[in-house]
């Protein structure tokens, strides 16, 4: 189901009804009724793969289970090793198996071998990368004792399958998702209105800014050879902005239907493209997935190879980043984007000597200083160029593309519906603008400051306008569900 | 809650009046008009093709389809040749849901004696929008109950049905030419291609994939059971298109064709030469639909003596 469709709109109203008016006085029925309301949400698309995710809780809430009672070290790892397995085994099966396949035929072709292999035609699950991670961190935090097994089945299973967040995150830790589940959820009008700002901002995001982006994007891209070099570029911010407004429109809406729900699930995306180096782009970006890979890619084998010395954290921060590339998909192409932000980031450690830069941008004046607007479009121009490698199916792909727009003539983009597209660039500026304006507060459409309530509602009125008039006819899914 | 819900509601009544009102505002303004797809006339003269068949009546046989049926039957000169009355409901694009609302709006009123179905492959297995958005822009005020039966019915479509209802408040009445540009209006829905026209290949188009699992076939097939249901025969036509275009059709089509009934396929059957006797690459220019009309004139009499 996705969120900017009629189902969506139908579906929330009634388990928000059922969640608040029946189900009220009884945590346990609550929790049971995300859980049926979440396998509802994810049967809509393919209810065949629901047993996976189900097979998934059982797995983790048995192996937790087993770990709270296990002392033996080996034991414990055994156990912990078993979760590792299946749920990557799910994830390598579903998404890697052809990828690795292809790759493994080559390498034999290179060397003169021919294979005849055995290639699936695999449908791969909705938000598998997902929940796999969710549920990991859930064992390997039980296996760490940094967190407290749960015996409730009902609460366990919600937190694996809840809906806001089931298909593109953010990636809850089990140790800030899972308690909320034990505690009883209060309806608050401030935390529910805020809920519904952020849902609002988050479908202009998607809606007016991704999905219109994505015409062009999609056009430039596919017929790259038929445009000039800043056509290209043009192709490429339009991408940039396509991706931010989708995932991170994606995002705010999980979390602001999740305060519908009183739930509070971790900030996934603050203000990314004012980002002065890349380490801080990195803060600022898929937060969830980043932490994610920090606790548990990065830290272990920088622990596992502290005796390297700097190699050893250099090496860590590379395979982190190749294991960034590789989670978003099965293609050399996400690979080499990876390896473009490692490079990028072990770069800006060479010149920054590890700091990012403190506070906010702008942080005590209304404009960013010179230098700040310089760090910040040589950072957006870095991310712009890894993402030609995010974008095209294949490196070769990539790379006649960049051949392209050095090679080509430098005249005036010109490109089929010019005069929408600088539509869509003027509301890009109005995205970057109010963004950056509201770039204090918890959430963009956080309008608290302002005390007058025609103004706020000329505001969401406004909002809710450009959404049905920018509204495209072509039905764009969340770009995020691939991975 | 009750805050929360009385809040809601109060903005959620706010927003039914203003979305209406400036979605017109937006439309009648200087801004470009975005997403929004409202043309009255269209392309196609559904207009004045549905604005005649108000006040047409005792049609015989009933041509519906996409462009290759408004552009491929001149149903004035097969009138005249087999002596029944024809009518061509045919428009852009026209998808299965389309055809839907078209026969649940006026099969009972017209009750012809036969239908001929355009089963070309871009319009049978197509779920885009913009046959709905003509039809929304076009159908007689009085019909709109009909749109009802239009599935699929998203944002795109509801703001075309605002500016369709709204429409006579702020544009005057509207009137649509017989000519447009090279495109002539005929009485009976065909519309002439003036002049000669020819074409030459130019694109390379993808390879056609038919999804007889698709939303867009089930609907044809609940068409044809709609149209039998009035013990109303059925002739599925695959009009005339280019080599090229024909090259890029499924293989299986004819037999999936075949299968549902009475089914001509006038490909590859013609002498027709692609840069004599088409305008672009699946079109009939004029001397094409001439004779691809004997040809279809001659397969259609029998029929019509079956009938009689």
């Amino acid at each position: 189901m996705l969120f900017h469709s009629l189902d969506f709109a139908i579906f929330l109203p009634i388990v928000f009804f059922l969640y608040w008016f029946v189900a009220k006085k009884n945590l346990k029925l609550q929790n049971a009724l995300i859980v049926t309301a979440s396998y509802v949400f994810y049967g809509w698309w393919d209810w065949r793969f629901l047993s996976l995710i189900i097979f998934s809780t059982l797995v983790d809430y048995s192996i937790g289970r087993r770990l709270k009672n296990e002392e033996k070290q080996s034991t414990r790892k055994i156990l912990m090793w078993t979760s590792i397995i299946v749920n990557l085994g799910f994830l390598g099966f579903f998404k890697y198996y052809n990828f690795f396949l292809d790759n493994f035929i080559a390498a034999f072709s290179f060397f003169g071998q021919e294979i005849q292999p055995n290639t699936l035609n695999i449908i791969l699950p909705v938000g598998i990368s997902f929940y796999t991670f969710q549920t990991l961190s859930y064992t390997i935090d039980v296996y760490r004792n940094k967190l407290e097994p749960t015996e409730d089945f009902i609460a366990f299973s919600a937190f694996v399958c809840f809906f806001p967040q089931l298909v593109a995150g953010p990636i809850e830790r089990a140790s800030n998702l899972l308690p909320q589940f034990y505690k009883k959820r209060i309806f608050t009008y401030e935390k529910s209105a805020d809920g519904m700002r952020q849902i609002l901002w988050g479908l202009f995001k998607k809606v007016v800014i991704a999905d219109n982006c994505a015409e062009y994007a999609n056009l430039i891209f596919n017929n790259y050879g038929d445009y000039n070099g800043p056509t290209l570029i043009l192709g490429v911010i339009f991408f940039a902005f396509q991706v931010y407004g989708d995932f991170s429109g994606y995002s705010d809406i999980a979390i602001g239907t999740s305060k519908l729900f009183g739930f509070n699930l971790m900030q996934n995306f603050a203000t990314p493209y004012f980002s002065r180096n890349i380490m801080e782009f990195w803060k600022r970006w898929h937060i969830s997935l980043t932490s994610w890979l920090t606790d548990y890619v990065f830290t272990p084998l920088a622990i596992n190879y502290r005796h390297w010395g700097t190699m050893g954290i250099v090496s860590s921060i590379f395979f982190t980043f190749l294991i960034s590339g590789l989670w978003h998909g099965a293609n050399w192409t996400f690979i080499v984007w990876g390896a473009l932000h490692g490079l990028y980031f072990l770069i800006t450690i060479l010149f920054t000597r590890g700091k990012t830069p403190k506070g906010i941008v702008g942080q005590n004046s209304v404009l960013p200083s010179l230098k700040e607007i310089g760090q910040i479009v040589l950072t957006f121009l870095l991310v712009c160029f890894s993402y030609i490698f995010f974008r095209v199916d294949s490196l070769s792909h990539g790379f006649a593309f960049i051949s392209r727009v050095c090679k080509s003539d430098w005249n005036f983009p010109d490109f089929e519906g010019r005069l929408l597209a600088l539509q869509i660039i003027i509301l890009i500026v109005f995205l970057l603008f109010v963004e950056y304006a509201q770039r204090n507060y918890d959430f963009t459409l956080d309008l608290s400051r302002f005390r007058s309530k025609s103004v706020r509602l000329v505001v969401y009125i406004s909002l809710v306008l450009l959404i049905i008039i920018y509204w495209p006819s072509k039905e764009q899914v969340f770009v995020y569900f691939q991975f | 809650m009750k805050r929360f819900l009385k809040k809601f509601l109060a903005i959620f009544i706010v927003l039914i009046l203003a979305i209406p009102l400036g979605i017109i505002i937006w439309y009648v303004s200087p801004l470009p008009n975005a997403n929004i797809k409202f043309k009255k006339g269209g392309y196609g003269h559904l207009y004045s093709r549905l604005a005649e068949l108000d006040t047409t009546e005792n049609i015989e046989v009933l041509f519906l389809g996409s462009s290759h049926t408004y552009r491929g039957f001149n149903t004035q000169r097969i009138s005249e040749r087999i002596g029944f009355k024809c009518f061509n409901l045919g428009s852009s694009g026209q998808t299965p849901d389309v055809t839907k609302v078209l026969l649940k709006s006026y099969l009972n009123e017209i009750k012809p004696k036969l239908v001929v179905y355009e089963v070309v492959p871009s319009g049978i297995f197509n779920e885009s929008i913009g046959s709905r958005v003509d039809l929304i822009s076009n159908l007689p005020f009085k019909r709109f109950n009909s749109l009802y039966h239009l599935e699929d019915f998203g944002v795109s479509e509801f703001k075309t049905l605002i500016l369709a209802v709204s429409h006579p408040i702020f544009k005057s009445k509207y009137h649509e030419p017989k000519n447009k540009g090279i495109d002539e209006y005929k009485s009976g829905g065909y519309v002439k291609r003036i002049g000669f026209g020819s074409y030459s290949k130019q694109l390379d188009l993808p390879e056609f994939t038919a999804d007889f699992d698709s939303k867009g076939f089930k609907r044809f097939l609940d068409n044809l059971a709609v149209i039998r249901s009035q013990g109303i025969p059925i002739m599925l036509v695959l009009a005339p298109t280019t080599s090229y275009d024909y090259s890029r059709y499924p293989l299986n089509l004819d037999s999936a064709y075949s299968s549902l009934g009475l089914y001509f396929n006038f490909n590859q059957s013609l002498p027709l030469d692609d840069s004599l006797h088409f305008f672009d690459d699946s079109h009939l220019n004029s001397d094409g639909v001439e004779m691809f009309n004997d040809a279809f004139i001659q397969t259609l009499c029998p029929i019509i003596d079956t009938i009689n």
